[in-house]
This record gives C-alpha cells, structure tokens and sequence, in this order.
C-alpha cells in the first residue's frame, strides 16, 4: 500500500521557483531518505509532504486521502513532522514537552490519561533519555535534546515520520541508535521520510533513496542504484563512490570536481 | 531501557494547578474584602452590607454600594485582563518581555479612548470609549504581530514597542495640544495616568461585555500555546489552526486590554510582571499560566489599588503610578536577566 503519494510538486517563493514538478512515492514501511547538496529543496519538499507548505501546484496524499482534504487533526494524527533545529522557546520539562506530542490524539477538553503517560514514556525510552524525563530541556546538550524531539515526533505513535536532519547533531553512538529507532519502527509498519546530509547514514539505513538537485528529482531507486559517481558528481560535485568493503555502506569522497569532471 | 524510574512519576506528565489557583483565588478575595475596608471612610463590612442589602441609605452604605464596591470589581477585573492578556501575548510571541504596556497596545488603546473623549463622544454613547479602546488595541496588535510575528526576537518586539508607544504618544499630545481648555488637558492627563478611584457601576457595566466575551476567545487557546513553544510548524503540524488561534488571542487582547485601558486609563506592567512571577510555578508552561495569570493580574491591580488609598500623599496616587513605579525596574531587571541566560 502506498503510505505518501506526492504527485507535481512545485513550490515557488516569489518569483524563484524551489521545487520543479517533484513526484515522490512511499510504500508502507520504507524507510526514504531525502538527499541532496544545501539548497537543492529537501526541507522545502519535506514541509510541503507535511502539509505546511503552500504549494504551487501538485497534490499530496497519505493512506491514499489528499491531504487538502483531510482536517488538521487528522492529518496530525497521521503523521509527525520534526523540524531541522533544536529551538524550544520555553525552559520546559522533558516529560512535558514529549506529551506535546500527544496532542493529536487527545480531543479538545480531555487532559492526559494513563495511557498518553505510557506512550510519553515508551518514546523517551526508545530514544534512550527516560533518565531525562524530569530534567528541564534547557540544561540538555544539543544531542540530547535532538533526541528528546525525536521522542516527542514519535509519541503519537505517528503512520508517518517525517524527519529533516535528525541525526545531524549527535554522536556517533546516538546517531546509530536513532536510526535504529526509526528502522525498526519501520519494520513494524511505520513510513519514514528522512533529511540526510550524511550519505554513509543514509545508504546504511534507506530502503529507497530520492536525490534532489537544483529542486528536481535527479535520481530516485534503491541506495546503490542512486550512489553512483556520476550521480554524486553531477550533484555534490564530487569525485566519490559507495563502498561496501568493510561490510557497511560506505561513501568515500577523493575530492572536489569541477564541471568538467576534473579535479578541482 | 529497562524498568521505568521511580521519580517520573505520573504528575510529571499531566500536572495539576489546583493548589496555585485556589491560593490565588483565595488571596483574590482576600484583597477584594480589604479593598472594601480601606479608605478615608473605615467601613465594618459585614454590618454595611447587612444595610445595603436592607436597602438603607445610610453614608456607609452608600460609599459601600456606589463607591468601594465598582472599583474592587473594577480592579480584580482590570487586572485579571491584563494579566491573562500579558501571558497570553508572550505564549503567542513566545518572547517573555511581550506585554500590553510595553508593546503599546495599552498606549494605543489610550489613543483611541483620548480621541473618544477629545470629541465628545464618549457623552453621545455609553459604549464608544471601550469600542475606541478596544479599536486602538487591536491595530498595534496586529502591528506588532505584522512587525515581528514570524521571528519575535526580543530586540525587534521592544523596538516595536517602543515606535508604536512614540507615536501614539505623539498623537495623544496632539490631542493635548489642541485641547479646548486647560481643564479638558489636564482631565485627559489624569485619565491616561490610570486610576479607579470615582468609578461607578456604569463603569463596570461598559467594560464587563468586552472583557467577557475577550476572555471567553482565550479559554481553550492553553494547548495551542503550549504547541507553540516548538515553533509554529511543528504546532501546525500536532494539527493546531495557527490561523483561529491566532485571530481568537489577538481579539481576545485587544477586547480585554481596550476594555480594561477605556475604564482604568494606562495600568502598565501588570502583563509583565504577573506572569513573569507565576511562569516558574507552572513549569513555564503558557497554557497553564493562562488562569494563573488572571487571578495574579486581579490580586496585583487590587494590592495597588488598596496603596493608594493607604500611602498618606496629597492629591491621592494614581493606580497607574503606583504599577509602573513597581513595574519599571522589574523590566530593566527583566532584560538584564534575559540578556544573561538567552545566549
């Protein structure tokens, strides 16, 4: 079944048109990575898949309902969307702030039950940061408090994550655990679309992987067909490749190319 | 990961208030019973409202029912708008320094109630000033929000402030300068300094309709600015309609700030400092400092009412003195503070 169907994206910010005609399709259970240089329309296409961006032209539809269609509520019951950045504008508690990702479950007078606690505290768990639940989120670290967004994006227990860069500002060990995370919740039928600016991540975790350059799709397909060297060239302008040697998915760059393909 | 820690306890995830808001309402009536008793008249409360109620016409029970009583209810209900207003503007900013005062919506209300009264239409029908107030508040508001609402960093929003206070200052004096008479002037100077005192239940019935309804728009609002503390694509995206929540906190500001400025003139900082004082107490959650906020706005207005009835000074002290004479230091206080723990 077709989880996300996003048919003739286009998105224009006056006069400068950011997304071209952009089509991009998830079946139930795939893990997309969004991929791409700065500025080639990957949050820009995420925000549009979450309903946020006014749209030029083109449709999106989740479960197979346009979300134009759909009420807000219902759409957020859906799907969770979690921005790049780490702002909380208000020195919240951890455990509070993750409850805020139940919103969409709860209607408009009934306050939390038992139940919203579980589900806050299975999140935090999943993230690894039940230890911080009581902790104020302006004393966490930058990683710690990405991953406590996570958990928030993921206590409403969401059909469809949509993530732009989750993972840009943890370390090594919290960037595996959170695409784990993600992976397995996959596995067990969530949809995932994922902003990626590292390509090793991405290849190591994506069922399919969607390259954008300059705001058009330039190639889409499974990571080894999408990593090849002309495409990295031709959009990165770099001279790399994916490497399996060591048993993971690797991409190595050698160096910058110009766009003759010569070494810059 | 493995079993749950013993202090995330259930209250961490769906706290209570209870307990602050019944102190509040509780030092609520307190402040309403010594607001009755103190002044140059020491009234026994209970035996003059034993008279009232009789319908004896005594001194007591007149000053009991005409004067004391429209400016206790007049104060709990000008500070408990401008309490919740001040909350519920920064919540919707999510700037800690927005308030009425400061970001000239209480001034601008001013203006529209100067102008009211300049021309005399305040005489020609009853509802004129509170709508002219309510007018003038809701054009800085949407000003304010069009000048910074995107990214209402604190510089943009006090620089807001500060032009939209200049210029409805300026037309103010205007007003002032082309004033008929000296006493017409000095009527509007007084006014604009904020004050309770000589206000009667007409007062009260001009003002209570608009606070009402302006309070009603706020209730319910407490979830979306708690979404809104992720920013406002991530509250759009928990399935909040930025656009009628939006639309319901500017209306209900400018209804309850215009009301509460055409009755009491310019009361500044009460939007400030109440929520500032109870945000810690509700874990700097603005939903739920939204009813604190309203009882903490009713107890200040009311304390400062009561001095300047009990500060010995000739002529009396206006309200709106003796809240900016507190409130002002605690702003300075406010951007220093600020200054040191945002970056």
């Amino acid at each position: 079944m077709t989880a996300i169907d996003a048919k003739n994206i286009s998105v224009k910010h006056g006069a400068v048109q950011i997304l071209h005609d952009i089509a991009l399709t998830a079946e139930t259970g795939r893990f997309v990575g969004l991929i791409g240089p700065n500025g080639s329309g990957k949050t820009t296409l995420l925000r549009s898949l979450a309903g946020l961006q006014r749209l030029a032209s083109g449709e999106v539809s989740i479960s197979g309902r346009l979300i134009v269609d759909m009420t807000d509520a219902a759409r957020a019951r859906e799907m969770s969307y979690m921005p790049q950045g780490t702002e909380v504008h208000w020195p919240l508690l951890v455990g509070r702030l993750v409850a805020l990702g139940r919103i969409p479950t709860l209607n408009s007078w009934r306050g939390l039950l038992g139940s919203d606690h579980d589900a806050v505290l299975h999140a935090l768990r999943s993230v690894d940061a039940l230890h911080l639940a009581d902790r104020v989120v302006s004393t966490l670290s930058t990683g710690e408090r990405a991953r406590i967004l996570l958990a928030r994006a993921l206590a409403s227990n969401p059909a469809i994550l949509l993530a732009d860069e989750p993972v840009a500002s943890l370390d090594l060990n919290h960037q595996l655990l959170v695409l784990d995370v993600i992976c397995d919740l996959c596995i067990r039928g969530m949809t995932a679309v994922v902003v990626f600016h590292d390509l090793s991540l991405a290849a190591r975790y994506c069922s399919h992987l969607s390259l954008l350059h300059e705001g058009r799709v330039f190639a889409e397909g499974l990571p080894a067909e999408v990593l090849i060297p002309s495409n990295l060239r031709d959009t990165y302008g770099v001279d790399a490749v994916l490497s399996n040697d060591l048993g993971v998915p690797q991409v190595v760059s050698f160096g910058r190319v110009d766009q003759d393909g010569r070494h810059a | 990961m493995t079993a749950l820690p013993a202090q995330v306890s259930r209250s961490q995830i769906a706290p209570r208030d209870t307990r602050l808001v019944l102190g509040l309402a509780l030092l609520v009536v307190v402040l309403c019973v010594v607001s009755l008793v103190v002044g140059r008249v020491p009234l026994a409360v209970l035996s003059t409202l034993q008279e009232v109620l009789a319908g004896e016409r005594s001194t007591e029970a007149l000053i009991l029912s005409e004067i004391r009583m429209p400016r206790t209810i007049l104060a709990a209900l000008v500070g408990a708008t401008l309490g919740v207003a001040g909350a519920a503007m920064q919540g919707l900013l999510r700037n800690p320094l927005a308030e009425p005062g400061i970001l000239g919506v209480s001034a601008s209300a001013g203006l529209g109630a100067v102008i009211v009264l300049y021309f005399g239409i305040a005489q020609v029908f009853t509802f004129a000033l509170p709508i002219a107030g309510m007018v003038g508040a809701l054009a800085a508001v949407l000003l304010t929000y069009a000048l910074s609402g995107r990214d209402a960093s604190i510089l943009t929003l006090t620089l807001a402030g500060v032009a939209l206070n200049a210029f409805a200052a300026a037309l103010t004096s205007l007003a002032l300068n082309l004033a008929p008479s000296p006493y017409a002037a000095l009527e509007i100077v007084f006014w604009l300094l904020g004050s309770l005192a000589d206000r009667s239940f007409e007062h009260v019935a001009i003002a209570l309709p608009l606070m009402v309804i302006g309070g009603l728009l706020f209730i319910g609002t407490g979830r979306a600015l708690d979404a809104l503390s992720l920013g406002e694509d991530v509250a759009r995206s928990l399935g909040i309609n930025l656009r009628v929540v939006r639309a319901r906190l500017i209306l209900g500001t400018a209804l309850t700030v215009g009301a509460a400025v055409s009755v009491s003139g310019a009361v500044g900082f009460v939007g400030l400092v109440v929520p500032h004082l109870l945000r810690p107490l509700v874990d700097h959650e603005p939903g739920r400092l939204l009813l604190p906020s309203a009882l903490g706005g009713a107890a200040l207005v009311l304390a400062a009412d009561i001095a300047t009835r009990i500060i010995p000074v000739e002529p009396d002290l206006q309200l709106g003195v003796v809240t900016a004479i507190v409130g002002a230091p605690f702003f300075l206080y406010l951007l220093l503070y600020l200054r040191r723990t945002m970056r």
